[in-house]
C-alpha cells in the first residue's frame, strides 16, 4: 500500500480520476504483499477471479478484501474465523461484480458500449471486408462479334479501308509521329501560347513564305490525298476493330499503328495487363475497353489536309478537285463514325462542321465552283445523315463487357461488384484522381489506403450487375430516342450529373460508362442545323448565279434549287433567312421561337450602359446552351450560316435588326 | 440470532447508514460495529457488506475515500452523504412504521429491547 498524501492522490480528490492506475495496478502483486497466510490469499484470488471485473476494479476489491483480513486479525479473530464468516466464494464474487457494475461511472459505461459497438461494427466490416474479398468476376461472353456485327457481311466494293489501307501504310498516316511532325509546316505561329501552353498558330495561307514548302509537301503526299477522294464513293469503312492489337492482321497492324513502338505482341493495354496480378490481367486482357481507335482522329487530320489541298487547288485553278474534296468531307466523317463508338461519331460531327466552313469558304469565292459543282455539293451535304453518325450500339457492349468483368456472376445474371473489378475500372477508366497522386504523393498513398479500406461498402452502395445493366440499357433506349427527336422536342436530360453518381456510389460503372449525351446532343444538333443552313445557302447561291439577285422568298428556291424549304432542327419552323451585306444570313429564331431578325444571341440583361450583354458570339458554340438556358433568359438568334462570319459582320444590335430587316419566310 | 437473508436485505443498508450517520467507518469497523451494536442480529460477512457497500455508493448513498487511518495504513472509508441522511431519514421513518404496525399485530410483542424510535442503539 502506498503512503503517499491524500492531498497529492488524484484519487481522493477528483472522483473521475479514482482508476487512475498511478500505483499498483496488478492486483496478484497486492495479495502476494499482503503478508495474509495462503488460505486466505487463495481465498481472495479465487472470488477476484471469478467477480471477472475490470483490472482497475479488482485491484480496488482486493485492497479492500485484503484489508479486511489484516483489520480483522488486528481485532483478534483468527484467520480461520474470518474465513468461516466470509461467506460462500461464488455469491461474493457474483454480488461484488453486480454491485462493482452498478457502481461504474457513466463514462466509463459509456465508453464500454462505446467499445462494444465499435467491436460489434469492427466485427461486422471485417466480415463484409471478407465477403467483398471472397468476390471474383469470372468473364464468360466474348462481346468482340458483338461490337463489331456493324462490319459484318460489308462487300468490299462498299468498304473505304481497302482504299485507305496501303496509303496509310506507305506515309504512316495514322497515330502522328514523323506524319504529325510533318503536317507542321501547315500550320504558322502567331506569337504567344494558348491555355494549354501550346503555340498560339493558325492555319497557313497562300500568302505565307513558307506555303511553296507546304505545297511541296502536299505533292509528295498526293497519293494519300487522292485516296480520300477516291474513298468517298464508299459508304462504310469496312475495318473490323480489335480488343488486341496482336489480332490485327499485319496489312491492318502496318496502316494502324505505323509509328508503334510497341512490339506487336505487346501493345499498351496488353502490357498494362502484363503489369498487373495474374486476375487483372485476364480481365483487362482482351475486355474491349482495350480496342484503340487510332484510325478515327486520323480523319480529322486528313480533313484539313484536303482544307490545304483545297487553297492548293485554288491557285491551280482546279474547281474539280475542290469539289471533290468538299464532297470527301462527308465521307471522311462517315468512315470516322464507322466504328461503333460514339468518340468515332464526335469527330465524324467535327469533321462535318469542317466540311461546311470548308464549303462556306470555298462558296464565297465569286464564280470558282460553277453551277454543276455546288449542285453536286448541296447535294452532297443533303444526303449527309448527322444523326447516323452517332451509334450506341458498340457502347451497350462495351458496357456488357466491362460490366461482366466487375462484377461476379450468380448465374442469374445477377452479381456483385468485386476488388478486381475496382482494381480494373482504377487501371482502365483511370478512376483515381490522378491529379492528386501526382501533386502530393504522400497524401495519395494516405488517400489510396483509405479509399481501399472503404471498398467493401461498395458491396452495399453500388447497384448489383443485374439492375446496373437494366440501369444502362434503360438509360441508353432514353438516350437513343431522344436523339430521334429534334432539339425543340428533346428532353436532353443530363444522365452524367453529380447527383447520378452521388445516387449509384463512387465504384458504379454507371459512373463511367454512361456518355455525356447532353454535350454530343448539342454537337449533333448545332450540326444539323448548319448542315440545313448550308443547303439553304447553296441553293441561295445557286439563285443568286442564275439570276444575279438574291431570293425574296423561299419559295422562289424551291422551284429550281431546293427539294423542300429545310427544318429548323430547334424550332420546329423553317429556318430564316436575310440578305446582309449581299450575303444570305441563315439563323434559327432558336430556343425562345422569337424572329429577332438574324441577330446574335443575347441575355436579357442590361449592362450599365444599357446594352444588352452578349451570351456569345453569332456562331461560336452559342448551341452548347440550348439544352440549359431557360427561355425567359434569352433572345436573339442563332445564325448558322455564315460559319466564318464574325460578330462584328453579322452581329448587328437586336434594335437594329428588327428595325432594319423585314426576315424572310 | 441471525436475520434470514430476505429481512437483511432490507435491514442491512439501513443498519449501515445509520452505522455511517455517526461518522466515517472502513469495512473492517463496519462489520464490528454491526456485530456488536446490534448484539449479533447484523452479523454481516463480507460477502454481504462489501457488494452491499458498493451498490450504496452506486446509488450515491455513500461515498469512500481511500485515505490514511490512525496507524497509518491506508484503508477505503465510507461516509453518508447528504442523499444518504435523507435517505436514512425515510427508511427510519419506515421502520418505525413497520416496527409499530408489528407490534400492534402482535408480532413483537414482548420482544426485550426494541425501540420503536430509536433504532438501533
Amino acid at each position: 500500500m502506498s503512503n503517499a498524501s491524500p492531498m497529492l492522490n488524484p484519487r481522493s480528490q477528483f472522483p473521475g480520476f479514482r482508476y487512475w492506475p498511478y500505483e499498483q495496478i496488478s492486483w496478484r502483486q497486492t495479495i502476494a504483499k499482503s503478508g495474509l497466510p495462503d488460505d486466505v490469499q487463495k481465498l481472495i484470488t479465487c472470488v477476484i477471479k471469478k467477480s471477472r471485473l475490470m483490472r482497475f476494479e479488482k485491484v480496488e476489491v482486493v485492497g479492500e478484501l485484503v484489508d479486511h483480513f489484516v483489520d480483522g486479525k488486528a481485532a483478534g479473530k483468527s484467520y480461520s474465523q474470518l474465513i468461516a464468516k466470509f461467506g460462500d466464494v461464488t455469491t461474493t464474487a457474483s454480488l461484488i461484480r453486480n454491485s462493482k457494475i452498478r457502481n461504474r461511472p457513466i463514462m466509463f459505461k459509456i465508453m464500454q458500449i462505446a467499445g462494444w459497438g465499435f467491436f460489434a461494427l469492427a466485427s461486422a466490416y471485417l466480415g463484409l471486408w471478407g465477403y467483398f474479398q471472397s468476390g471474383h468476376p469470372t468473364p464468360t461472353t466474348d462481346y468482340m462479334p458483338a461490337f463489331n456485327q456493324f462490319a459484318d457481311n460489308l462487300d468490299e466494293d462498299e468498304t473505304a479501308w481497302p482504299i485507305y489501307r496501303p496509303a496509310w501504310a506507305k506515309f504512316g498516316f495514322c497515330e502522328g509521329g514523323e506524319f504529325s511532325s510533318k503536317m507542321k509546316i501547315f500550320y504558322v505561329a502567331e506569337g504567344g501560347v494558348d491555355e494549354y501552353g501550346r503555340d498560339n498558330t493558325r492555319r497557313i495561307t497562300p500568302n505565307d513564305p513558307t506555303w511553296q514548302q507546304a505545297t511541296a509537301q502536299l505533292e509528295q503526299w498526293s497519293e494519300l490525298l487522292h485516296t480520300f477522294r477516291a474513298a468517298a464513293s464508299k459508304p462504310r469503312m469496312g475495318l473490323k476493330l480489335q480488343p488486341r492489337e496482336s489480332n490485327y492482321s499485319a496489312e491492318d497492324y502496318a496502316a494502324l499503328f505505323p509509328n508503334s513502338t510497341e512490339t506487336k505482341d505487346h501493345s499498351y493495354i496488353e502490357t498494362m495487363a502484363l503489369e498487373s496480378t495474374p486476375e487483372l490481367a485476364n480481365l483487362i486482357d482482351g475486355s474491349l475497353v482495350g480496342i484503340l481507335l487510332p484510325h478515327v482522329q486520323s480523319f480529322r487530320a486528313a480533313a484539313r489536309l484536303l482544307h490545304f489541298d483545297n487553297l492548293h487547288a485554288i491557285e491551280q485553278g482546279d474547281s474539280q478537285r475542290v469539289t471533290e474534296n468538299l464532297i470527301a468531307h462527308f465521307s471522311l466523317a462517315r468512315h470516322a463514325a464507322d466504328c461503333n463508338c460514339l468518340v468515332g461519331g464526335l469527330v465524324g460531327i467535327a469533321v462535318a462542321n469542317l466540311a461546311f466552313e470548308e464549303i462556306d469558304e470555298m462558296v464565297t469565292i465569286n464564280g470558282f465552283l460553277d453551277e454543276d459543282q455546288l449542285h453536286q455539293i448541296q447535294s452532297a451535304v443533303e444526303s449527309f445523315k448527322v444523326r447516323d453518325l452517332v451509334q450506341f450500339d458498340g457502347e451497350r457492349a462495351l458496357a456488357n463487357d466491362l460490366i461482366q468483368r466487375i462484377y461476379t456472376d450468380d448465374g442469374n445474371g445477377d452479381g456483385r461488384v468485386t476488388p478486381a473489378g475496382i482494381r480494373m475500372l482504377e487501371s482502365v477508366i483511370g478512376m483515381r484522381n490522378e491529379k492528386w497522386s501526382k501533386a502530393y504523393p504522400e497524401f495519395a498513398a494516405i488517400a489510396d489506403a483509405a479509399q481501399h479500406l472503404t471498398e467493401p461498402v461498395a458491396v452495399f452502395r453500388t447497384p448489383g450487375r443485374k439492375e446496373t445493366i437494366e440501369r444502362y440499357q434503360a438509360i441508353l433506349d432514353l438516350i437513343e430516342e431522344d436523339f430521334d427527336r429534334p432539339a425543340w422536342q428533346a428532353n436532353m436530360h443530363d444522365f452524367t450529373d453529380s447527383g447520378l453518381r452521388g445516387q449509384f456510389g463512387q465504384y458504379s460503372p454507371l459512373n463511367y460508362l454512361l456518355p455525356a449525351n447532353n454535350q454530343i446532343q448539342d454537337r449533333m444538333y448545332f450540326t444539323i442545323g448548319v448542315q440545313e443552313a448550308t443547303v439553304l445557302a447553296l441553293a441561295a447561291h445557286r439563285f443568286n448565279r442564275a439570276n444575279d439577285s438574291w431570293p425574296a422568298s423561299m419559295e422562289q428556291l424551291t422551284a429550281d434549287f431546293l427539294t423542300e424549304i429545310p427544318v429548323d432542327v430547334f424550332s420546329g419552323g423553317h429556318l430564316k433567312f436575310v440578305i446582309r451585306d449581299n450575303m444570305p444570313i441563315v439563323y434559327s429564331v432558336w430556343k425562345d421561337g422569337d424572329d429577332d431578325g438574324g441577330a446574335a444571341p443575347f441575355y436579357q440583361h442590361q449592362l450599365d450602359d444599357g446594352s444588352f450583354q452578349p451570351l456569345r458570339s453569332a456562331n461560336d458554340h452559342a448551341y452548347s446552351h440550348y439544352g440549359k438556358i431557360s427561355t425567359s433568359k434569352y433572345e436573339g438568334d442563332l445564325t448558322l450560316w455564315p460559319m466564318s462570319a464574325k460578330d462584328g459582320q453579322i452581329s448587328i444590335s437586336l434594335k437594329a435588326a428588327r428595325q432594319s430587316n423585314q426576315p424572310t419566310q | 440470532m441471525k436475520l434470514e437473508r430476505e429481512l437483511m436485505r432490507g435491514a442491512g443498508p439501513t443498519a449501515v447508514m445509520q452505522l455511517l450517520a455517526s461518522g466515517e467507518m472502513y469495512g473492517y469497523q463496519i462489520v464490528e460495529a454491526l456485530t456488536s451494536r446490534s448484539g449479533g442480529v447484523f452479523e454481516l460477512g463480507q460477502s454481504t457488506l462489501y457488494p452491499m457497500l458498493y451498490n450504496l455508493e452506486a446509488k450515491g448513498i455513500v461515498t469512500s475515500q481511500q485515505k490514511a487511518g490512525p496507524n497509518g495504513r491506508m484503508r477505503r472509508y465510507y461516509k453518508l452523504t447528504a442523499k444518504g441522511k435523507k435517505k436514512l431519514d425515510a427508511d427510519r421513518q419506515q421502520w418505525a412504521a413497520l416496527v409499530e404496525g408489528l407490534g400492534a399485530l402482535g408480532v413483537t410483542r414482548g420482544i426485550p429491547g426494541l425501540a420503536i424510535d430509536g433504532g438501533l442503539a
